[in-house]
């Protein structure tokens, strides 16, 4: 029932069948009623046949006589006789409507018009003991009673009606009809959904080129607005990318230039003067601050390529090349000479922007390489199930609490316990890898025991 | 003494070209500087053909009016001259970009100047490397080193210093794998540094012109981890 497309398609064929059923009810109350009305004069033979028994056989043999006649179904009517206090010889509720039907016949307009028993008659010698006086015909019993003789229609039960005339096939195929009616209506409504829906999703993955199809956008309806405000959503989206790519380009830029120019100063320096501390100082502090503007860049995600589309990564490549990388980097590093392993069964591949998911892998890696004991084993782990694909990280570094295990995400945290040197880095590490795995749609979280420290990275399939 | 080598800097940072000439000149290179890119390219079109060209471009990415990697692009269409492009670090796309259009070598900003100074010497290094007459040949490569020209089934392919240097390496190597390392050193004349995919970029646009004269992409065959190698066909 969470489907809007059901529900319309629903509620369209709920009111169409309604419909096409109070339809029908309302033929068949109809006829009905026009039965009732039109069955009531055909029954003189009915009532000579009454009054030849009250005649011959009394009271008594009436009552049999109207048992018998009733059980028969001889006649598709129910006859009333009523005696004087208006109750029915055998004692039967006298339906509602045999007073109404009175009371109609009682009015003055109709006493005046001719009775029409006595009109169909007029040719026949009616007995003696029948007294056509009005509208209901009259009997006269031996003991001068007066008996007023009532039919009425056997109902017609809501099969009987349905059966008749193949009235079922057309209340069935009616509501065939409107089945089909409300699915294309339906669909033609949600049509524009789809599109909707196809678009924000590509626009909330990145590609904010994406537009609504010209067909809803020229739309003069609320779709055609819906449509074009989304597709502005996108123009701005897109251009505050590009404005945001371009303060990215120009910081990087206006940083970088006295950066460049006071390391070429400092070279010509050392050219002149020789090496000394100071100088060395000074070239190290040059390095980080560069290192900073890089990482800022990475961090805010502002270097990310607009244009760039999401590719199939084949991650046990990417892992490897990363690990391979990292060896490379702290080969001469005594402090630092961590095996590293990495652990796959299958070739596993995502769909996602590699350079994201590089960096980040390269900041989790170089973490656990800088933060675990030296010689100690760092072993990485690619699996895949169903939905999902998990990258787990495992040092033997020194747990962190378990309350602070949101916070090493975060820019520019640092552990208490981690002495600020040359070798910490930048701090904005795994708040990298962080922003790489999001921009991933994926999730990255700190698992940590007694023995060991782990980072798990999930990635979602499709 | 050995003749000064003529470098020309297309860079917008004035500041910086006025040290760097500084700095070069103690290493017999003489540093002429275009803030623009336009003005680089008609200094080169003019130079060209006289005598006293240069020897070798240093392009900075970031440039006013027309971009470093639109005036690699212009430079690149008729000119083989080494160039060495200037990016920010953090670029990656520029740098890869720059790299596939053709540049020899590239260098992040803010760089070590003598770092500069020995890419710079690698390069002029190769290039005047022409004592070597050899001819080489593997499978359907044909190296020329006399007039540095690579060709392969007979066509000439229109190759930069950088690019030439490495299809030279593989075919010395008669197929055996060559490492990065190796080819980085030959080719850049630099070791090999982690994070840096310059080889395989340079590899993967060599493919390309391989391909564009009907070789197929697996000539230069990629093993992981360890280098590239030449296929017999």
């Amino acid at each position: 029932m969470q489907n809007l497309f059901f529900r319309i398609f629903l509620s369209f064929w709920c009111c169409i069948s309604v419909i096409v059923i109070s339809a029908a009810l309302a033929g068949y109350y109809y006829h009905q009623r026009m039965e009732q009305i039109y069955t009531n004069f055909e029954i003189d033979e009915v009532i000579l046949r009454a009054s030849e028994v009250l005649d011959t056989q009394g009271i008594t043999g009436l009552k049999i006589w109207l048992k018998n006649t009733n059980n028969k179904n001889q006649y598709p009517y129910i006859i009333f006789i009523l005696n004087e206090k208006k109750e029915d010889i055998l004692g039967r509720n006298i339906p509602r409507k045999i007073f109404d039907w009175q009371a109609h016949f009682d009015q003055p307009h109709h006493k005046k018009e001719n009775n029409r028993i006595n009109r169909r008659n007029r040719n026949k010698d009616l007995p003696s003991n029948l007294r056509p006086t009005n509208y209901i015909p009259l009997l006269i019993g031996p003991d001068s009673q007066r008996y007023e003789l009532f039919s009425v229609p056997k109902k017609t039960s809501f099969q009987g009606y349905f059966n008749d005339n193949l009235r079922w096939l057309v209340l069935v195929s009616a509501i065939l009809m409107s089945l089909m009616v409300s699915y294309f209506l339906s669909r033609m409504y949600m049509k524009p959904f789809k599109h909707f829906k196809y678009a924000t999703l590509k626009i909330a993955e990145g590609d904010l080129k994406t537009r609504i199809s010209p067909s809803i956008s020229t739309r003069k309806d609320e779709m055609g607005e819906l449509a074009r405000d989304i597709d502005s959503m996108a123009e701005k989206l897109q251009n505050f990318n590009q404005n945001q790519q371009e303060l990215a380009r120009n910081i990087s830029h206006e940083l970088r230039s006295p950066l460049s120019r006071m390391q070429v100063a400092l070279d010509i320096a050392t050219q002149s003067s020789g090496n000394n501390a100071e100088l060395d100082r000074i070239r190290k502090e040059i390095e980080t601050l560069n290192e900073l503007i890089e990482y800022i860049l990475k961090y805010s995600r502002m270097d990310q390529n607009v244009d760039e589309q999401s590719s199939l990564i084949n991650l046990n490549d990417l892992t490897k090349d990363v690990i391979d990388d990292i060896k490379f980097e702290y080969k001469n590093d005594p402090n630092h000479d961590n095996e590293i392993t990495l652990e796959a069964k299958d070739l596993i591949t995502f769909d996602g922007y590699e350079d994201a998911i590089r960096s980040a892998l390269e900041n989790v890696i170089r973490n656990s390489v800088k933060y675990s004991p030296k010689k100690s084993l760092i072993s990485c782990s690619i699996e895949r199930s169903s939905n999902k694909i998990i990258i787990c990280v495992k040092d033997e570094g020194k747990g962190i609490k378990d309350s602070d295990k949101e916070k090493i995400f975060e820019p520019f945290y640092r552990h208490p316990n981690v002495k600020r040197d040359d070798s910490t880095g930048t701090g904005l590490g795994l708040a990298i890898a962080k922003s790489g795995i999001e921009w991933n749609r994926g999730k990255i979280e700190a698992i940590t025991t007694n023995q060991d420290f782990t980072i798990k990275i999930t990635l979602p399939i499709g | 003494m050995k003749r000064e080598k003529n470098i020309l800097l297309i860079d917008d940072d004035e500041e910086l070209g006025n040290l760097l000439r500084d700095f070069l000149s103690h290493h017999n290179l003489n540093l002429k500087m275009i803030n623009n890119g336009e003005d680089g390219i008609q200094e080169l079109e003019i130079l060209q053909l006289s005598s006293k060209g240069y020897d070798l471009v240093i392009l900075d990415i970031m440039l006013p009016g027309i971009s470093g990697l639109e005036v690699l692009k212009i430079i690149r269409k008729n000119n083989n001259i080494p160039i060495i492009m200037l990016t920010a670090s953090g670029e990656d796309h520029d740098r890869i970009l720059g790299l596939e259009l053709g540049a020899d070598d590239y260098l992040p900003k803010p760089f070590n100047s003598q770092e500069l100074a020995a890419r710079i010497n690698a390069i002029l290094r190769r290039s005047n490397n022409h004592s070597n007459s050899e001819q080489r040949k593997f499978g359907d490569i044909e190296i020329k080193e006399k007039n540095r020209k690579a060709l392969f089934k007979g066509h000439e392919l229109k190759l930069t210093g950088t690019e030439f240097e490495i299809l030279t390496c593989l075919t010395v190597n008669q197929g055996d794998t060559v490492s990065k390392d190796k080819l980085s050193e030959e080719a850049l004349g630099r070791p090999f540094t982690p994070y840096d995919r310059s080889i395989d970029t340079h590899v993967s646009n060599l493919r390309a012109k391989l391909k564009a004269q009907g070789a197929s992409t697996e000539l230069i065959y990629s093993k992981r981890g360890i280098g590239y190698a030449l296929l017999e066909s």
